[in-house]
């Protein structure tokens, strides 16, 4: 069962004023659970990592503040709240001091505790999703592959060989196993990385639109053109075209990008000249070439055209070593993506993700791992939370090919890794009121690169 | 058409909202709260007995800091006295500070429970009409 919405641990020796702090906290949409004494506390920790905790500073005869000095040991992200009747700044100061989020008096003040908790959950996801973008960015291998088996430093050298050139490249490989990011790797490697980088996933566009979509049209060139339209090969004009599944356009359309290969020309529909343009092109097949080509699904001579060098990427499986690293890169992109606080593997979890066979490859490695993440609030991802499919060490056929996903569900590692981080500068923007440097201090970022982030996003700052 | 818009005005009205549902939960926790405070002032005499005014002074900052949640002002001021008194070991202070309090929190009882009362008949009066 997905279940999203944060839990707002209390303790305090009073069941009475758990009572009511339940009846509030559920009111705002929280779930709430409330203990009388550290034991059941921790008891409560292990089943679950709440959202925040309250804590009674004079709990009985136990210590307030050692507890919260204990619980920042073991759960350093979770924010604290401390709670007492006595309102002494040096109290105040001691549990800020200890790692207290920060300190409320007694009567409480249901408002001001209502903006305080929702202030604590935001900047504890805030927290989480900094450390593993951090985390994450760090593991970006080479222009956001990561991977340090044989088969992939054999793709970055042929990627960095290729990138200096303009020779069209052909990608092979089963799906899954990342053509589109080799792809803007070799596009960020080359001298083209200021221009676009146009990708054209031939099975998502109609037939009949191909050519249109494409080459582009004239306006009334035919039924349905209400105006011009730039084709996808002029929009990559300065930059690299990636074409991907080549050998589900039918042979007309081969035979018109052959043409375009050969004289860098394009042509709209409905136009009566040719414009000039200087693109490079990548083009991927998840099928074998030979054998599209003896079936009449692939052109000879525009497979020959397209792999002036072809670069083959092996599949999951034969990536020894890989599937540890990917593992640790999506959990942290997961866990920052969702706000939880996953931050570690049993080995007995890695063990079975390990010798899985992964058919659908890195993208069915992403899909699980979001997964889990979404489905599990716990800090570690255990055996128990992995799909029957892992378990039991192979593919079934009955659940849906998670590789093949429709066009545009596939969340391209390099993109979400961007995204995340425009996102996080966003919400960091958001909780320091539009604040440069509060936001620089909570990203970790200096003020000025944060200034530059936020020009390269085109994030607009709302609170200035 | 009429008696079925009629009724549908009728179930509006005995729909408690739920912001009249959370002041209900709120005053029934209040009225559970005032119940059981005679109990831990005892509590506290008891405590007095074996001279322990360090736990009296523990009881009595539980007391205060719940009884000023629940917005009842006076039980707390009270108790917040009887936590000084503890301090300066003053037994006839805190016998007296709890007597007081004793009854501070039957008139609070009373005064709940006939809003409660005066409540019901409203919400009574409502269906009626």
């Amino acid at each position: 069962m997905i279940d999203s919405v944060p839990l707002i641990l209390t303790v305090d020796d009073d069941p009475h004023l758990l009572d009511i702090i339940e009846h509030h906290v559920s009111e705002w949409g929280y779930k709430h659970c409330g203990v009388e004494n550290p034991s059941q506390m921790w008891e409560e920790l292990e089943k679950t990592i709440p959202g925040a905790i309250l804590l009674d500073i004079a709990l009985g005869e136990e210590d307030g503040t050692a507890i919260l000095c204990q619980l920042k040991e073991r759960f350093p992200a979770v924010p604290v709240l401390m709670i007492t009747a006595n309102a002494s700044i040096e109290a105040a100061v001691n549990s800020l001091k200890s790692g207290a989020y920060d300190f409320i008096c007694k009567p409480l003040d249901f408002k001001r505790l209502h903006i305080e908790i929702d202030k604590a959950i935001k900047h504890n996801q805030l927290s989480l999703q900094v450390k593993a973008f951090q985390s994450a960015s760090r593991r970006n291998d080479f222009h956001g592959m990561i991977g340090r088996s044989e088969p992939m430093k054999r793709v970055y050298r042929l990627i960095e060989a290729v990138a200096s050139t303009d020779a069209s490249v052909l990608l092979l490989g089963e799906t899954g196993t990342g053509k589109e990011l080799t792809a803007r790797a070799i596009h960020e490697c080359s001298k083209r990385n200021e221009g676009p980088f146009i990708a054209v996933n031939a099975p998502a566009i109609p037939h009949e639109l191909i050519e249109s979509a494409l080459f582009g049209h004239e306006k009334g060139s035919f039924t349905g053109a209400h105006q011009r339209h730039i084709g996808y090969c002029e929009q990559a004009n300065g930059g690299t075209l990636f074409l991907d599944e080549i050998c589900e356009m039918n042979y007309n359309v081969q035979a018109k990008l052959l043409r375009f290969l050969q004289d860098h020309e394009v042509q709209r529909v409905g136009a009566k000249s040719s414009k000039s343009v200087d693109v490079r092109v990548i083009a991927a097949t998840n099928r074998n070439p030979n054998k599209q080509i003896e079936n009449s699904k692939l052109r000879e001579d525009f497979f020959y055209r397209l792999s002036v060098v072809s670069i083959s990427l092996a599949s999951l499986k034969e990536r020894d070593g890989d599937i540890g690293l990917l593992t640790r890169y999506f959990l942290d992109l997961a866990t920052a993506k969702y706000g939880r606080g996953m931050t570690s593997i049993s080995q007995e979890a890695m063990r079975h993700l390990e010798t899985y066979d992964w058919p659908g490859n890195i993208r069915q490695l992403e899909h699980i791992i979001d997964q889990v993440v979404i489905t599990n609030n716990s800090n570690e991802l255990t055996v128990q939370m992995l799909p029957d499919e892992i378990l039991k060490g192979r593919y079934q056929a009955a659940s849906p090919p998670i590789g093949v996903q429709e066009v545009g569900k596939a969340k391209k590692s390099a993109l979400s890794v961007q995204k995340m981080e425009s996102n996080l500068i966003k919400q960091a923007l958001e909780l320091t009121a539009g604040s440069i440097a509060d936001a620089a201090e909570q990203l970790g970022f200096s003020e000025a690169t944060l200034y530059r982030k936020i020009k390269k996003y085109g994030i607009v700052r709302k609170y200035v | 058409m009429k008696d079925k818009q009629d009724n549908q005005n009728q179930n509006e009205n005995r729909q408690p909202n739920s912001k009249d549902s959370s002041k209900e939960k709120w005053s029934m926790l209040k009225q559970k709260y005032l119940r059981d405070l005679p109990d831990q002032l005892n509590g506290i005499k008891s405590t007095l007995e074996a001279d322990d005014y360090s736990k009296i002074k523990k009881q009595a900052h539980r007391i205060k800091g719940t009884s000023g949640t629940y917005k009842l002002k006076n039980i707390s001021k009270g108790v917040a006295q009887l936590e000084g008194h503890a301090d300066d070991r003053n037994r006839e202070a805190i016998v007296n500070i709890i007597h007081k309090v004793m009854q501070l929190v039957e008139a609070e009882t009373d005064k709940l429970e006939t809003h409660s009362l005066s409540a019901a008949l409203n919400s009574e009066g409502g269906i009626n009409d």
